[in-house]
């Protein structure tokens, strides 16, 4: 086995950690011991991992090497340390939510998610931090601590999945993978200069997730290159009877087209929403990143969505309504058992009346079917991924344009609402940085199942750029 | 996260019902309707969120009660890839 340092090691890839395991160039037990080590390096500064698994991660790293020097391979991620949303049932080990409620419940069983990537050969290295039941877009969490940007640790990592996000861009596991119903895996991606996708609603099993709103949960890749989001996802994506909203639809190889370049593709932006409202180092970073595409040879084409404005409400009603359901014995016998922003948004979903949610419910076919007509016109939509950079830890205003400030929970899901709503797929790029050197991403939409031309598009234009090559200086 | 905010109310006026300007008395009433207990402190902070949306969720009834949306089924799940929209 070939010898590296540590901080060259932790800059690999994960796909490249993977292809050289394969080779029996590297250990899996050198690399899961490198990144034990940066995880209790960084996380009392990020407060990224809520359980770090250290004995656990180096057993199975164990019989990882011990198996590929044998000439076996597991699969895809063989010996490849990666860490999961602590809202993802790990079998007999703490799976909390991020909430003070769950915070000894040791699940039966492995959520779905998590038997696929053990099955493919993933090393587990941790439970990752979050917004407490993944209700919130900062990370700000009451009970295990907010988590920290590693680009700027007075600045918030986004949320709900904010530990992964951090962990992720501090080199403190290789991928991770994370939960959004509003965009709380592309939040973090952008926020933590990563990539993130929101899957199709229905392309990944949701059995044995804690849910927040059932009706757009979705579990997706986080990892720093397209290539490695990919790969993660190709393991875990596809029917499960176990959960009866998920797709009996074929997945595909999603690393086959990723060389493919985008000449032909025609890009879509919506006139009036996609381009609004942002703050100036935003637009300009995601407009240069369009023309970077269409320098590329991508077409890009505007096509208007006549009902786009209304989704921010139609997100907050459903989002609020369907976890108030879930936690409606919890918020009557423990109140005082939840931080202080989701016991509101919990109270304020019970007040909500069913006609809001239904005509919410309704809206997204009307967003969808508009959507589904532009997708006559193009392949493609891409946007922002939010309007603004990261904000200070426990900020609950932004300021995106002229000094006004904006309620943090109706801003952060501007542009990601978009897909949450339609059900449709969207993969979060990194782009630029702004004046403080806080990342900025954009988003790219899909056609329902159509995740590969994401990955083929943002592989593109990580070819082309260099973003995603960063490092904070942690 | 705050516990104040607003919703874009969609393209159209605006115009909210009169009653949410009256939130301190709305939310203990919706709650005893769902049989939450809460207290005075309590309604106060959630009354104040929930009078934050209410007027855009309204708003955006008033939107989906239109005769052209009469059809629209609450039903948004994909079952199968869209082989229609190719090309």
């Amino acid at each position: 086995m070939a010898t590296r340092t540590y901080p060259e090691l932790l800059d690999l890839s994960l796909s490249e950690v993977a292809r050289l395991i394969k080779r029996r160039e590297l250990s899996p037990v050198e690399v899961t011991e490198a990144t034990l080590a940066r995880i209790a390096s960084v996380n009392p500064k990020l407060s990224a991992f809520i359980t770090v698994f250290e004995e656990q991660a180096l057993q199975v790293a164990r019989a990882a090497e011990m198996l590929v020097m044998a000439g076996h391979d597991l699969g895809p991620l063989h010996g490849v340390p990666i860490a999961l949303k602590d809202n993802i049932a790990t079998k007999g080990q703490r799976t909390t939510a991020g909430s003070k409620i769950l915070a000894d419940w040791l699940p039966e069983h492995d959520a779905t998610v998590t038997s696929r990537l053990r099955r493919a050969g993933a090393v587990f290295v941790g439970k990752l931090n979050m917004h407490e039941f993944a209700w919130g877009g900062t990370s700000d969490n009451p009970h295990y601590g907010a988590v920290r940007n590693p680009w700027n640790t007075d600045r918030f990592p986004a949320g709900s999945s904010g530990g992964a996000g951090a962990a992720v861009a501090a080199r403190a596991c290789f991928g991770a993978i994370g939960t959004d119903t509003g965009g709380s895996i592309r939040l973090p991606s952008a926020i933590n200069g990563i990539v993130g996708l929101r899957p199709t609603y229905g392309r990944v099993s949701n059995h044995g997730i804690v849910p927040l709103a059932w009706s757009m949960d979705t579990a997706g890749p986080m990892a720093r290159t397209v290539e490695d989001c990919a790969l993660m996802f190709g393991s875990f994506a596809g029917a499960d009877p176990a959960d009866p909203a998920c797709a009996d639809v074929a997945t595909h190889d999603y690393l086959a087209r990723l060389g493919d370049g985008v000449k032909g593709l025609r890009i879509g932006i919506v006139p009036g929403y996609f381009f609004h409202h942002l703050q100036p180092p935003v637009h300009v970073a995601v407009e240069a990143a369009l023309k970077t595409l269409e320098a590329a040879g991508a077409e890009v084409v505007e096509v208007p969505i006549a009902n786009i404005h209304g989704n921010i409400s139609a997100q907050l009603t459903i989002e609020s309504a369907e976890p108030s359901t879930y936690h409606q014995r919890w918020l009557r016998e423990r109140p005082e058992d939840y931080g202080a922003d989701v016991r509101t948004l919990l109270e304020v979903g019970e007040m909500l009346l069913a006609t809001h949610y239904l005509q919410a419910q309704r809206y997204r076919s009307l967003l969808r079917n508009e959507l589904m007509q532009a997708f006559r016109k193009v392949d493609l939509f891409l946007c922002p991924t939010l309007p603004f950079t990261a904000t200070p830890v426990g900020a609950t205003k932004v300021v995106i344009v002229d000094g006004i400030e904006e309620d943090m929970l109706s801003a952060i899901m501007q542009y990601t609402g978009v897909p949450s709503l339609t059900g449709l797929p969207a993969l979060a790029v990194p782009c630029g940085f702004d004046g403080d050197g806080l990342p900025i991403g954009m988003q790219l939409i899909g056609r329902p199942f159509d995740e590969a031309t994401l990955f083929r598009v943002g592989a593109a234009y990580q070819a082309l750029t260099g973003f995603h090559t960063q490092a904070p200086a942690l | 996260m705050s516990a104040a905010g607003s919703a874009n109310a969609g393209s159209g006026s605006g115009s909210g019902s009169p009653s949410v300007h009256s939130h301190g008395a709305l939310a203990p009433t919706l709650a005893a309707t769902a049989e939450l207990p809460l207290s005075a402190e309590r309604a106060a902070i959630s009354g104040a969120l929930l009078a934050a949306w209410l007027p855009a969720a309204n708003e955006l009834s008033r939107k989906m009660s239109a005769v052209e949306h009469t059809a629209l089924l609450p039903v948004t799940v994909f079952t199968h890839p869209a082989p229609d929209i190719e090309g």
